[in-house]
């Protein structure tokens, strides 16, 4: 008898934490502005007015066409926010909150581009002459002053740390970054990238995404440019290979294009000399003036690769989901995806016992 | 345009600002100057200006850190606004000024300056096919002196009208702002900055701003793209077809403060070459701004398809560029 209550409590339970996590899972995306510095926190510095919220695509309402890389990364929403000081100079501070980590580094590492002083905020931080960038969990904050000003800068700072410390959570680099950003390969202004527009911000190989990007890692090796890219699976990344040569040589961009051994060369018109080679599901692309170096960068570009072959997984769905979120009233809060993961716990737990 | 309105209703940008100018001071200075110029008094001046209205200049390129003279004087090198601005004329101004991180937008400062020698040149109305509000012209440190030519600007681009492209290649009709199509005398201010998706925004892309969202959308989605540039080879066609549908009467670009990364929103790294460039060639003047961001202007898709439309010159070397610094 007492087995039967204890299992019909279960399963009510059960149904209960179930209806939760489905809940939890539709909800629209939660309020950011507990997450924006009170008046008071950083001195001399208020909210000047109610902040503004722009959740998936009304993202185009506040930046049009510099959304898409969001877009391009997985957005959810940004809240942008206002500060001023008593001379009404102005602070932006913009909270992004995208699907994952992984596209919270990549939109970081998109936007902070080269140079900047790395600063201990978030996951990783770096601050340039008047704006500062950081990410941490699935957030990507960015607060841009006016102007460079010594003052500014280090109310810039002052407010990125009081978001930092408002955030709770954390999150990691996608596991392809992890694995090509170590220090073997030496990769300088590293980019993970989610689609051809994160691509073309570096190096304009067409304008009909022939590599059919949807995940990759580019930078500086060396005075060479690499690009690498992975696929679904190895057949994916072979039909891309074999689809890109084609195009490309029909390409006028380019000229001696070649198909030796595997790798596919040719000229582009800074006389640069760019190869192409494949291993498994990823395409690997080097660029560069001096050959020798060219292929140096490639081989050991390719090696790497070899040895990962498929041991990291490869979280992306092919199609790119566009979804629209819809917004909340501020002050409404939502579990979070760390929560429902917990709920899942709970519920694994309960099942089991 | 004809030429009715006298140069010397310009300012004199030469001069260092001894005092708070506002247009008034403008004028009179100006009327002065002109009494002057006649009487002879201020000869090498008149000579150069005499100079500047002879010579045809191509494109005017001015250097310096007051943005607002800097703009009257490149339009001036052209021949002054009266060239192109009538008396009693509609003026439509096509501002890239929606974004407001350092480096993304239009200097108020020289949009005050085009509205201020719009309305010196006797238009009628002065419109935006933009929304501007007060926080665009606050950016401003001069702004409170001409406030009242900031306020007597109209909002003209809320209604829309089909328009067909019977010779665009990709672009065979399109929904455009009435205020850009009705009005006497177009003038395009862009800025040069980077852009994300096609690598550069400058005075054939900023013809984009008079187009409806329904529009917008067909550039960029009705190839089938999921993203917002998965076909920029479409998306730059349809650019160079819009920029069949009239030719601005004049160009107005920021080359002062721009960013060259992370466009056309920001933020991102800035360079500041501190020109105001002006001319009637938008071909031109996109190949110039773009080598201010360290680009190959000539190599950019969009100005490469409205240099194949014959609508400009590519070659710099065959134009007459006067660049000053003030």
């Amino acid at each position: 008898m007492k087995d039967a209550i204890l299992r019909a409590n279960l399963i009510v339970f059960s149904m209960l934490v179930l209806v939760t996590v489905c809940a939890a899972a539709q909800q629209p995306a939660e309020d950011l502005s507990g997450y924006l510095p009170e008046e008071g926190e950083v001195a001399g510095w208020k909210l000047s007015e109610d902040p503004k919220n722009y959740c998936g695509d009304d993202l185009f309402l506040m930046i049009d066409g510099g959304a898409d890389i969001y877009h391009e990364y997985g957005f959810r929403q940004v809240l942008r926010a206002e500060y001023l000081d008593v001379n009404e100079k102005s602070i932006k501070l913009e909270i992004y909150q995208m699907k994952s980590p992984a596209s919270a580094y990549g939109i970081y590492s998109f936007k902070v581009g080269e140079g900047g002083k790395p600063l201990t905020i978030g996951h990783e931080a770096r601050l340039q002459d008047y704006y500062l960038n950081f990410w941490k969990g699935d957030l990507l904050v960015t607060v841009i002053g006016l102007d460079s000003d010594a003052e500014t800068v280090q109310a810039v700072v002052a407010l990125a740390k009081a978001v930092d410390v408002r955030i709770s959570y954390s999150g990691k680099r996608p596991d392809l970054a992890e694995a090509l950003l170590d220090a073997s390969l030496g990769f300088s202004d590293a980019k993970y990238v989610r689609g051809p527009l994160g691509v073309m911000g570096s190096y304009v190989f067409d304008t009909e995404n022939f590599f059919q990007v949807r995940e990759g890692v580019i930078g500086r090796i060396g005075k060479c440019q690499a690009f690498v890219f992975r696929y679904a699976d190895v057949e994916k990344g072979a039909d891309v290979f074999t689809k890109a040569v084609k195009g490309f040589e029909a390409s006028s961009q380019f000229t001696g294009q070649s198909l030796q051994e595997g790798r596919y060369t040719m000229i582009d018109r800074d006389k640069a000399l760019v190869t192409i080679g494949r291993t498994g599901r990823y395409i690997a692309v080097v660029i560069g003036q001096d050959r020798d170096e060219g292929a140096s960068v490639l081989n050991r570009l390719l090696t790497k690769l070899a040895v990962l072959k498929d041991k990291l997984s490869y979280p992306f769905s092919d199609v790119f989901n566009r979804s629209r979120t819809s917004c909340i009233p501020r002050g409404n809060c939502f579990p979070r995806v760390q929560d429902i993961t917990n709920l899942k716990k709970l519920f694994a737990v309960c099942g089991s016992s | 345009m004809n030429k009715k309105e006298p140069k010397t209703r310009l300012p004199n940008v030469r001069q260092p600002m001894s005092e708070p100018i506002n247009r008034r001071t403008f004028i009179k200075k100006g009327t002065v100057l002109g009494a002057s110029t006649v009487l002879g008094v201020s000869a090498v001046g008149w000579m150069q200006n005499l100079a500047f209205a002879e010579a045809k200049v191509d494109m005017a390129v001015v250097e310096g850190a007051d943005y607002f003279k800097s703009t009257i004087r490149a339009v001036k090198m052209l021949g002054g606004m009266g060239k192109f601005v009538s008396r009693q004329s509609k003026v439509g101004l096509l501002i890239n000024s929606p974004w407001d991180n350092p480096g993304c937008y239009v200097k108020p400062e020289i949009t005050l300056a085009v509205v201020c020698m719009c309305l010196d040149a006797g238009a009628k109305e002065v419109g935006v096919i933009k929304h501007l509000d007060n926080s665009y012209w606050r950016r401003s440190a001069i702004y409170e002196r001409f406030r009242d030519e900031a306020r007597s600007v109209r909002f003209i681009g809320d209604n829309f009208r089909e328009v067909s492209f019977p010779n665009g290649r990709s672009l065979k009709k399109a929904e455009i702002s009435k205020g850009m199509l009705d009005c006497d005398v177009l003038i395009n201010i862009p800025i040069a900055k980077h852009h994300d998706g096609i690598g550069f925004t400058g005075a054939v892309k900023n013809m984009m701003g008079g187009q409806s969202r329904n529009t917008h959308r067909f550039f960029h989605f009705s190839t089938g793209g999921r993203g917002y540039y998965d076909d920029v080879e479409f998306l730059s066609q349809c650019i160079a077809d819009l920029n069949l549908l009239r030719k601005p009467d004049l160009c107005i670009m920021d080359g002062t403060e721009m960013i060259t990364e992370n466009g056309p929103f920001g933020p991102g790294k800035l360079v500041r070459p501190q020109k105001v460039i002006a001319g009637t060639d938008r071909v031109a003047m996109d190949v110039y701004g773009a080598r201010l961001l360290g680009l190959k202007g000539e190599e950019i898709l969009t100005t490469r398809k409205v240099f194949a439309y014959g609508m400009g010159e590519i070659d710099l070397s065959s134009l007459k560029i006067q660049e000053t610094t003030i």
